[in-house]
């Protein structure tokens, strides 16, 4: 591939999370919406948002932390996609992903939040910090499932490398490491939950508790960074999870169907559950699909 | 020739030497200090990094004594640039610290010493002279603990009673291989060790353990240090933290690598291909890591909470050792030397801090990023190293460190090890909200200057430092190989250029991490800042406040309590109600009390008593022993 | 010079101690020098002698009279290397003793000490056990009195209770020494050595327990030592240095050379490591809830005591040669500890640990010789303490000894928190206002220049040390060299 395409593809990639992450979030209103027996927005909402922020006249700012804390967490954000590969075989949407591994993209995923914590601490709504240690104490929660499942993926097929285990996938439904590690991939499945974001531990930005959580000083040009953000991210996890579990996609339109289905248990799960407290969630993650996670764990150690 | 005993004989000299001259001359205890780490790190750095060589000195010693030897391999050289550096830093950190203090004399004598006594732990090549020099190390330290502390009699009390234990387990060790070998001399002791029974060598591998894991700090044998950490001198703080626990780890590999072996402790006893010994301690370090990162958390003090991550740390440095795997040890000695650039980072900067504001306690500090940026930055790369997220080279030895656990199929110990690593985020976080971000706590905090010059030339280096390790993890890659080679073991990582890091299951390539980082940082910023219109610069109090308007005495600085919701979690609750201490404390009063019983009883004061002790041994030796 | 006999290292202090109230008349401190330029030609006169012995023992015939019918001198390595250190412990005493202005009857002071340092001096020197029994009546007598001299209530009562102890080492030593003569009709050293193995096994192992007994008191053996704390404690500072330091090395003395020389029963020798690893235990622990620092340190003394005895009992050359190093070194770090705990208890007004809060601050370099005094006990690197430790354990580690090991090693853990707790009340408490500044006489505090001089040097100079102790240790195990040096044979008569 030459360079000229090389380039192009690197930067359509943080394009194409945006629009599909963006169009996937009003997609979910529209869903809830029904199952709420409501319409919901159009589908667009989300992007008229997003550049109706962009085209505010001036925003607050706390000081330089505050200014850069969207910044980091953007550039997290799209650092960590660039080594997920959105496609699986071919020549386009591959990224970096070939010089990072699993490990790399599981702490480069955090590394947004971080850079968000800072800019929020500057900003010093005590909102903002009791969402962020929310968040992290939520971390805890989530982190142990998903990684006994993807230590299961990695003991499994013997590499960190996800493009590897996309490839180990090929060849067929019945190959994909939903069916091949049930065990790991529903362990797994209640951490996705729960970094989508969806009740029941939607509890970092909870409204009613901390009004907005980390996003609450923020506005205009950084509520627009912090909402794009959203949209890039939940595309992150999306696109990760149908590669480790669902053998990847070879183009665009079986990856938006692939992802839409992940997506859909998420929405069904969100709209019926009501929220943990922090403490609820971190125990309950403790135990459950922990204890699933272990058992697929001493299965996979046993073969 | 300058040989390794001359290395050591310079910091102790020039200790002794400041103390005396500094009576007459005061900066001539700096200048001294100074000129001790010059030569030390000159010599330490000419010296070959993987030549083999030894040096015997028969110094006027009893013959019984055998000669004091010294030598360098690849794994001294290793922990002797680790001690030089530290030396280097936290004489600088000194400087600008101490000067005022009236305890100035005496530090500069005992970190001196400190220095010295530990490149002679590193260079001794016979068990006398590493016990000789872990003693004096024992000694010197503890009068640097109790320099400035609050508490002197508990902080110390225990952390004589631990170390001083631990040393002895130790000696113990040492005269049964002794006795066994005929000669202090480590070469003779291996094959000493290869010929013993297996219950003996299982009895020596556990008293030399301990030694080593009271001076990690590992459960259940760590209680001496979040008090030693906390209280000690901050500015040698940095120094206890980042080396001397480095000293256990360096004796554990000599120890176990080297001198036992790892394939003699397997032969012995084994699970899944690791030596029995090696996993119990492994599962220590994981436990200790999990409990220390949750204490950490919930602490107001700056100090101690930095005391805690320390330990658990350490405690992810001991488990990834204890394995006896190639890569477990290259990830051992990866994350020493990270975990060492962090914690001086860390505590030469929290040093400056307090020096500057004379408040050490989150709910006293707050909002310093304005007048303290270098440090508020300094303390940035130092969290991002500590939670282990790249770019940064904490990144770089996690990862190693998770490798060899995948490489070697300890599954349970990696989940472990990564509550405690997820947990870590906390802390991190709090450290540096609860100082640099947020609200002030006091006005004067407004005022304060940014910390002392010379604490720039510690903490800009270890900064690049950080940066570089993670720009090109490769770059300690061969380094590590020698040191592991040293010891006896085969290649440990799969790659050969300093960009990646490639071992076992995958690798990853740290420039690419940087680049694509620093290349959106700076489009999203240059896009922001420029093609946006200005922001408006709000007055701090001006945030949302459900309605309500913050005023001056409003406490706003929410996030030194962080933690706070931990107690609720049910697990974590409990670990943090239980403390270890109430065991010890139980165990001291019982000594405490036979003890008092024994004085009374035997030496109660009546003469005539006395007397009649004399007659009844008389009378009891005639009896049992007149057959 | 055939009238320079090591002889005249118990005839001149003796002769000068009788003078001493005589000179008194002359002028009021004529006493106190008397008895240091005694003490000092004490200490020539050791050392001149010393490379001698170390080649060829030296017996010095007494009143013409050959042994064995005659009383004689034995000196022999062992001996003279003892004589040695016990002479400059004196006269290092002696010198911090020479500004002490608190007694009033200087000269008695001055002759007691005199009486002491040469009764010690004649226990090693003598090669006649009556003798040595006479010698040591001296010496405790003399110590009797030294204890009470202040006159105050806790420096009597000690002395009364020393005064009860010590009868009874005396009765059993006089019994034993009967027994002996009864079976033997020979009261020469050498000679019962040689013939030992006449006596009726019953009556021998009699002799050998009061003996044992009788010796024990006097080197403060567990449980025969509890008369020892009381003492430390009641007895003014410098006494209280020159009885661990001198006396007790003295009493140490006859009970080697008795068990090893003369009578060589070796279940004897088992009985020292089991009373030695019993006074280690019991004294280290008692030493931990200890409130008066002076007590604190006769009770370490008794520690270390039991480490010497312990050392003796292992039987080795090795470990024999650790302990007499012990011997030295303890000499001279107990000197060291309660003469600078003297210095500043008289400062502070008592010695408790309450009186003692800060004073480390007050006068750091006297609290600082304290500090390494106490490093020295504690067997830290590289001090003098270490090496003999080193030394004696290594020595047991050859001879499997190994849960000894460890119960010595764990005593030493709790002598290191009771030291240390000692020396964060001086140098960490708040400076006491109470007490103003007054400088310490300069002739007290040569001593202990010269004591921590000495034990920073063997410390890091040991090997200079070795040959002499070498020499002593083969002097203690071989037992016929001994008696063929005294009886005739091989012994250069002077």
């Amino acid at each position: 591939m030459s360079t000229g395409m090389r380039i192009l593809d690197l930067i359509a990639y943080p394009f194409v999370a945006f629009i599909v992450g963006m169009l996937y979030m009003g997609i979910a209103r529209n869903i809830i919406g029904r199952i709420h027996r409501r319409w919901g927005p159009p589908v667009l909402q989300n992007l008229i948002d997003v550049f109706k922020l962009y085209r505010k006249r001036e925003a607050g700012s706390h000081g330089v932390m505050f200014h850069l804390g969207p910044m980091i967490m953007v550039t997290g954000v799209v650092t960590c996609l660039y080594f997920v590969p959105i496609l699986s075989g071919g020549k386009w949407l591959h990224g970096f992903s070939f010089e990072g591994d699993l490990i790399l993209v599981t702490y480069l995923m955090v590394l947004g939040a971080l850079g968000m914590a800072l800019g929020v601490g500057q900003g010093g709504v005590p909102f903002g910090v009791m969402g962020v240690t929310r968040g992290l104490t939520r971390l805890i929660g989530l982190e142990i499932p998903y990684f006994i499942a993807i230590i299961v993926l990695m003991a499994h097929y013997n590499t960190a490398s996800i493009n590897k285990i996309m490839e180990l996938q090929a060849g067929g439904i019945s190959n994909w490491a939903m069916f091949k590690l049930p065990l790991a991939f529903i362990a797994s499945l209640f951490s996705f939950w729960g970094m989508m974001g969806a009740s029941p531990f939607d509890i970092p930005g909870a409204p009613q508790e901390v009004a907005s959580g980390p996003a609450t000083e923020f506005g205009g040009k950084y509520l627009a960074l912090m909402m794009s953000t959203r949209g890039i991210f939940g595309f992150l996890k999306l696109t990760l999870w149908v590669d480790l579990f669902m053998g990847g996609a070879a183009n665009l339109l079986i990856l938006i169907a692939k992802t839409f289905v992940m997506f859909i248990s998420v929405l069904f799960v969100t709209s019926v559950y009501s929220r943990f407290k922090v403490e609820q969630a971190v125990d309950f993650m403790w135990k459950y699909p922990t204890l699933i996670g272990l058992i697929a764990l001493v299965i996979e150690m046993v073969r | 020739m300058i040989g390794p005993n001359n290395v050591i004989l310079i910091p102790i000299l020039a200790g002794i030497l400041a103390y005396f001259l500094g009576k007459v001359v005061k900066p001539a205890r700096e200048g001294l200090t100074l000129g001790s780490v010059i030569a030390v790190c000159y010599l330490v750095f000419r010296m070959p990094f993987d030549k083999v060589i030894s040096y015997s000195y028969s110094f006027k010693l009893p013959y019984a004594f055998g000669s004091l030897s010294f030598g360098t391999n690849a794994l001294t050289s290793f922990f002797a640039i680790l001690i030089a550096l530290s030396y280097l830093f936290i004489a600088f950190t000194a400087f600008a610290l101490v000067k005022d203090k009236d305890y100035h004399d005496t530090f500069y004598l005992f970190f001196n010493i400190v220095a010295g006594s530990l490149l002679g732990i590193v260079y001794s090549r016979d068990l006398m002279s590493f016990f000789i020099f872990w003693e004096m190390m024992t000694w010197s330290s503890y009068f640097l603990v109790i320099m400035n502390a609050k508490n002197p009699r508990k902080t110390g009390l225990t952390y004589i009673v631990f170390n001083v234990a631990g040393a002895y387990a130790m000696l113990t060790a040492m005269f049964f291989v002794y006795a066994a070998a005929g000669s202090m001399q480590f070469d003779k002791v291996a094959t000493a060790i290869a010929l013993m029974p297996n219950t003996k060598v299982l009895f020596v591998s556990i008293l030399f353990a301990i030694g080593f894991l009271v001076k990690m700090a590992t459960m259940p044998l760590h209680v001496w240090a979040p008090d030693a950490y906390t209280e000690s001198e901050d500015s040698f703080t940095g120094f206890f933290s980042g080396t001397l626990s480095k000293m256990g780890v360096y004796g554990f590999l000599l120890f176990f690598a080297t001198i036992v072996g790892f394939a003699n402790l397997k032969g012995i006893s084994s699970i899944k291909d690791t030596p029995t010994v090696g996993y119990v301690i492994a599962w220590l370090g994981v436990i200790t890591s999990i409990f220390a990162t949750f204490r950490a958390i919930v602490q107001d003090e700056v100090k101690r909470l930095l005391a805690y991550s320390s330990i658990a740390q350490v405690g992810y440095i001991v488990t990834a050792m204890s394995l006896g795997t190639a890569l477990g040890i290259a990830g051992g000695l990866y994350h020493a030397v990270m975990h060492t650039i962090m914690k001086l980072l860390l505590f030469i900067t929290v040093a400056g801090v307090i020096y500057r504001t004379g408040k050490d306690r989150f709910s006293e500090l707050g909002a310093l990023i304005t007048r303290m940026p270098l440090s508020f930055l300094a303390v940035l790369f130092g969290i991002i190293g500590l939670a282990g997220m790249p770019p940064f080279g904490g990144f770089a030895s996690k990862w190693v460190i998770y490798m060899s656990l995948l490489k070697s199929h300890n599954y349970f110990l990696l989940v472990a090890m990564i509550v405690s690593s997820t947990a870590a985020f906390l802390y991190c976080y709090k450290l540096i909200y609860g100082i640099f971000l947020g609200h002030p706590s006091s006005p004067d905090l407004m005022e304060v200057k940014e910390v002392p010059a010379f604490l720039w030339v510690a903490q800009v280096p270890l900064m690049l430092a950080l940066m570089v390790f993670g720009m090109l993890p490769g770059l300690l890659v061969p380094y590590i190989s020698k040191a592991v080679a040293a010891l006896g073991f085969n290649a440990a990582f799969n790659s050969t250029n300093m960009y990646t890091l490639s071992a076992a299951l995958g690798g990853f390539n740290g420039f690419t991490v940087i680049n694509v980082l620093g290349v959106i940082f700076v489009v999203v910023l240059i896009w922001y800042t420029l093609f946006f219109p200005k922001s408006k610069k709000l007055h701090r109090l001006d945030i949302y406040y459900a309605a309500e308007t913050p005023t001056e005495e409003t406490p706003l600085h929410y996030g030194y309590g962080i933690g706070a919701e931990l107690h609720r979690i049910p697990w974590v609750g409990a670990s943090l109600r239980r403390h270890i201490t109430t065991f010890y404390e139980k165990f001291a009063e019982q000594v405490n009390g036979i003890a008092s019983v024994l004085k009374d009883i035997l030496f109660n004061g009546d003469g005539q008593i006395y007397m009649l002790y004399a007659v009844l041994t008389l009378v009891a030796i005639i009896m049992f022993l007149g057959r | 010079m055939s009238w320079f006999s090591p002889i005249l290292m118990i005839a001149v202090p003796l002769f000068i101690a009788f003078l001493i109230p005589l000179l008194g008349y002359i002028h009021k401190k004529a006493g106190l020098y008397a008895m240091s330029l005694t003490l000092l030609f004490n200490m020539l006169t050791g050392f001149y002698f010393l490379p001698k012995v170390m080649v060829k023992p030296i017996r010095v015939i007494v009143a013409g009279y050959k042994p064995p019918f005659g009383i004689n001198l034995a000196i022999t390595p062992f001996s003279i290397f003892l004589a040695c250190l016990i002479s400059t412990m004196g006269f290092l005493v002696s010198l911090y003793l020479l500004k002490d202005n608190t007694t009033e009857t200087q000269e008695k002071f001055a002759m007691l000490i005199l009486l002491v340092v040469m009764g010690s001096t004649g226990i090693v020197l003598t090669g006649d056990i009556f003798n040595m029994f006479v010698f040591l009546e001296i010496t405790s007598i003399s110590s009797y009195a030294l204890t009470a001299i202040k006159k105050d209530r806790k420096g009597s009562e000690a002395g009364i209770k020393f005064l009860l102890v010590g009868s009874i080492s005396s009765t059993l030593l006089l019994l034993g020494i009967a027994l002996i003569y009864n079976q033997l009709g020979t009261l020469n050293l050498a000679d019962i050595a040689n013939r030992f193995s006449q006596m009726n096994p019953k009556v021998a192992f009699l002799a050998v327990s009061f003996l044992f007994i009788g010796f024990g008191i006097e080197s403060e053996m567990f449980p025969l030592n509890a008369w020892a704390p009381d003492v430390y404690q009641g007895a003014p500072a410098p006494v209280a240095a020159l009885f661990s330091a001198v006396t007790v090395k003295a009493g140490l003395y006859a009970m080697v050379r008795f068990l090893f020389t003369v009578a060589a029963k070796s279940v004897f020798i088992k009985l020292l490591l089991v009373f030695g690893v019993l006074t280690v235990i019991v004294s280290e622990l008692s030493a931990l809830r200890q409130n008066d620092v002076k007590r604190m340190l006769g009770y370490s003394s008794l520690g270390q005591i039991g480490v010497i005895l312990f050392a003796v009992g292992i039987g080795t050359a090795d470990a024999m040669q650790g302990a007499i190093f012990h011997f030295v070194n303890h000499a001279v770090l107990k000197a060291t500890l309660f003469l600078s705990v003297g210095l500043l208890a008289k400062a502070a007004g008592g010695s408790t640990m309450e009186d003692l809060k800060g004073i480390g601050k007050k006068y750091p370099f006297v609290a600082g010789v304290f500090g390494i005094a106490a490093l020295g006990v504690m067997g830290f690197p590289p001090l003098n303490g270490f090496v003999s430790k080193m030394l004696i354990l290594m020595a047991a580690a050859k001879t499997e000894h190994i849960v000894l090991i460890m119960l010595i090693l764990a005593a030493s853990v709790i002598e290191g928190v009771y030291y240390f707790r000692v020396l964060q009340v001086m140098f960490k408490e708040p400076e006491p206002t109470r007490i103003e500044k007054k400088a310490f006489p300069v002739l007290s505090l040569v001593p202990l220049v010269v004591l921590v001089f000495a034990i920073i040097g063997i410390g890091l100079f040991s090997g200079y040390l070795m040959p002499y102790l070498k020499g002593a240790a083969m002097d203690v195990m071989n037992r016929s060299t001994y008696i063929a040096a005294m009886l005739g044979s091989n012994g250069g008569a002077l």
